[in-house]
């Protein structure tokens, strides 16, 4: 059993679905390798499918211009081992209740009776994760929750409840687009396009945890919101570009905690150190300018200018605060 | 000359060039170095094949830089899944699996004679017993197919766990694994059964998600099944930047995830030096599992203990250090700043002390360690004492030089 492995792997899927077809043009062959392969797998692949030639594996036979799979049956897909062991593994999580309700668990965990789990809670320890995660528990919150991953699958509109951070309750009418879950935060947000005026307008982020009711319309709106057309208007302008000294290893430490970043980087000529640009989303910029400041004098940021700018008025802040209290400054 | 092939056999050396390109961005061939200039150019060209649309390049001094540029909180799925979709096999090995998957799927069960036959007979295809034989060993152990044995012979069929058959018949559970298929910790095998059942993830991002832990995926079973049996292993490991390998003979007691920095930890007993200590994961080359180990709740316990003042992964620190006390200053409508305290911190009390000022208190094996959540603080720091004079002193020097930077106070 094994993660690694050609039974999951790309060639063995395209042929699957080739052998699926029962028939195939070499178009369509080559469509399906472009399809489920890699950039380059129409290079190399089509000779070992290809009965016409030399080398290829006998799965086919050309037929009047077409290939014939030489199989009788579509290859069965068994959910394997190893998936078995990974299914039992995230019945164990909390967070399973949010899309599948008691009863359908305790079915599949008897399917699964005698199925070693890959892995268990205990196994892991997250020293970090905030402490305030959504409450998977709650019954409200799960019932939220499906209301409005069933709202979003069948593009149907949903009112919502919602309780800001400043306590103030909200009445809303959104079409949901995607759910968000934040590995550190330990918590999902909603995108969603917020109806206005009887008008779809403006996208919206809400924390689920802060509905507090949500009810499926049942009015659909069969229209396609690309989450990067919701996420857009929340791009950054210009990267934030910043310059890691080669010192405590804060480039290796900085390269890995913002390695979930599209980033540029580039090496100092002499080795000293490492520019690098990164995008974010500007709601995140106050989280980005702390994280950043958490690497000290190691880090200094160079644009854009607003983000240095509140950076500079927190350090001098931070100087005059220490300066004041004088004994060990 | 053998020729270039996107699939590999082994997954050692891919993982760390993918690694590289991902988390560095800036190396140039030059700075690979473990291994000859062609070894380079055929990861390049394999990782490029994989991850097409995530390759970035630009040119520095140095030379051509290779970037696996990914935004992880934009992407419906981990593209670094496809390194595990690549491993390489035997024109045999394809053939007979779809032959023998074909011929089961007809028959209720067959003998393994009546499989040879049946191959011969439909395929017009001649193996030898022994390599059906054996395939159908892997194949039981991959749970693709079960053996049951009628007096002195072996019949084997096809499971009868079938994709289709789990995602229609428990409801909620397609939705399920798009979800967990993107979670830290074998999101992978999630991946392989979402692409089985033909379906994609359209609804679920993720945030702060370290998509390159999926490397670090391929060692876990082995350092899993050693914790779960006691037992010990040797893990080979190379420091960051370097390429000398050390062999550590270690008692494995858990994965140590920071969602915070990105960073893995096999946390364990180093049976050399005696110590509890933690190796990042990413360094590690390979895992062996080894005997049982007789004084393994011993150390796991030691290790419980320790863990109780480590404030992240830093275990053998003296335990006479003294609190971390910090003074934080807030404005009065900044009631969100005392919340994100209670929120984000560990080991730690927080007391108000009026006016909006706080006493946040630390109490840790490592202080340094705290010092890059302190800093976040930036600005807002009354007083700082306790700890340990090293930190306190590289924090003060670290304002000092910081105040510099950013031009004095002209700027604000």
């Amino acid at each position: 059993m094994n993660i690694f492995s050609e039974i999951y792997g790309a060639y063995y899927r395209i042929v699957a679905r080739i052998l699926e077809e029962r028939s195939v043009t070499p178009a369509r062959m080559n469509e399906l390798i472009r399809k489920y392969g890699f950039r380059d797998s129409v290079l190399f692949l089509p000779p070992k499918i290809d009965p016409r030639s030399g080398e290829n594996w006998g799965l086919l036979r050309s037929e009047g211009g077409v290939f014939k799979a030489v199989t009788k049956n579509p290859p069965p897909k068994i959910v394997t081992a190893l998936q078995k062991r990974w299914l039992k593994a995230i019945l164990a999580d909390p967070k399973i209740r949010l899309f599948m309700d008691d009863d359908t668990i305790a079915r599949l965990e008897k399917r699964l009776e005698g199925v070693q789990s890959l892995f268990r809670s205990e196994h892991f320890y997250i020293p970090d994760r905030y402490s305030d995660g959504d409450k998977y528990d709650s019954e409200s919150y799960r019932s939220v929750f499906r209301t409005i991953l069933t709202a979003a699958r069948e593009k149907n509109m949903v009112e919502v409840t919602y309780r800001s951070r400043k306590g103030a309750v909200k009445r809303l009418i959104l079409l949901p687009v995607k759910i968000e879950y934040s590995h550190k935060d330990d918590k999902f947000r909603l995108y969603a396009v917020q109806r206005r005026q009887g008008r779809l307008k403006e996208g919206c982020i809400l924390n689920i945890g802060r509905i507090i009711s949500a009810e499926n319309t049942g009015i659909t709106e069969d229209i396609t919101v690309p989450l990067d057309n919701l996420r857009s208007f929340r791009r950054c302008d210009e990267p934030v570009e910043v310059h890691i000294a080669a010192e405590r290893n804060a480039m290796e430490r900085f390269l890995m905690e913002f390695a979930s970043y599209e980033k540029q980087t580039e090496l100092d000529d002499d080795g000293s150190g490492c520019t690098v640009r990164l995008w974010y989303d500007r709601p995140d910029e106050a989280e980005m300018l702390i994280r950043l400041l958490s690497y000290g004098a190691a880090l200094e940021i160079l644009s854009p200018p607003s983000l240095r700018h509140a950076a500079a008025a927190r350090v001098h802040r931070q100087y005059r605060l220490l300066s004041s209290g004088g004994k060990n400054f | 000359m053998s020729s270039f092939s996107e699939l590999i056999k082994n997954f050692d050396k891919t993982r760390s060039y993918v690694r590289d390109f991902f988390i560095y961005g800036y190396k140039v061939r030059s700075d690979f170095s473990r291994k000859s200039s062609r070894t380079y150019d055929d990861e390049k060209r394999r990782v490029e094949s994989w991850l097409g649309d995530y390759i970035s390049y630009s040119t520095s001094e140095r030379g051509k830089q290779t970037c696996i540029c990914v935004d992880s909180g934009h992407i419906a799925e981990n593209p670094l899944y496809n390194a595990y979709y690549s491993k390489s096999f035997t024109a045999n090995d394809i053939r007979l699996h779809f032959f023998i998957l074909d011929i089961l799927a007809d028959e209720y069960m067959l003998s393994l004679k009546e499989l040879y036959n049946a191959i011969d007979q439909r395929f017009g295809a001649i193996f030898d017993v022994q390599t059906i034989r054996l395939k159908l060993k892997e194949y039981i152990g991959e749970g693709l197919i079960t053996a049951e044995k009628d007096g002195r012979t072996v019949y084997y069929r096809l499971s009868s766990d079938r994709v289709t058959d789990f995602m229609e018949v428990f409801e909620g559970l397609p939705d399920a694994v798009r979800f967990f298929s993107e979670q830290a910790n074998f999101g992978i095998v999630g991946n392989s059964l979402m692409r089985s059942a033909d379906i994609s993830n359209d609804i679920f991002r993720m945030k702060h998600n370290y998509i390159v832990h999926t490397l670090e995926d391929i060692l876990l079973p082995d350092i899993l099944q050693a914790i779960d049996e006691k037992r010990y292993i040797t893990v080979e490991s190379f420091g960051a930047g370097s390429s000398v390998i050390h062999t550590a003979r270690l008692v494995p007691f858990q994965i140590i995830s920071s969602v915070r920095t990105g960073r893995r930890y096999l946390a364990c007993c180093d049976t050399k030096y005696k110590n509890i200590c933690t190796v990042r994961l990413g360094f590690i080359k390979s895992v062996k599992v080894e005997e049982v180990c007789g004084n393994f709740d011993t150390l796991q316990r030691k290790y419980q203990s320790c863990l109780s003042r480590c404030y992240c992964v830093s275990m053998s620190r003296p335990k006479d250090v003294k609190p971390l006390k910090l003074v934080i200053r807030t404005d009065p409508d900044e009631t969100f700043i005392p919340e994100r305290i209670r929120r984000e911190m560990r080991l730690s009390t927080l007391e108000e002390l009026g006016g909006g000022r706080y006493l946040l208190t630390i109490d840790c094996g490592d202080p340094n360690e705290a010092m890059p959540w302190v800093k976040t603080f930036i600005g807002r720091i009354e007083s700082i004492e306790g700890g340990e004079p090293i930190v306190i002193n590289r924090f003060l020097r670290d304002i000092k030089r910081m105040e510099k930077m950013y031009g004095g106070d002209s700027e604000e």
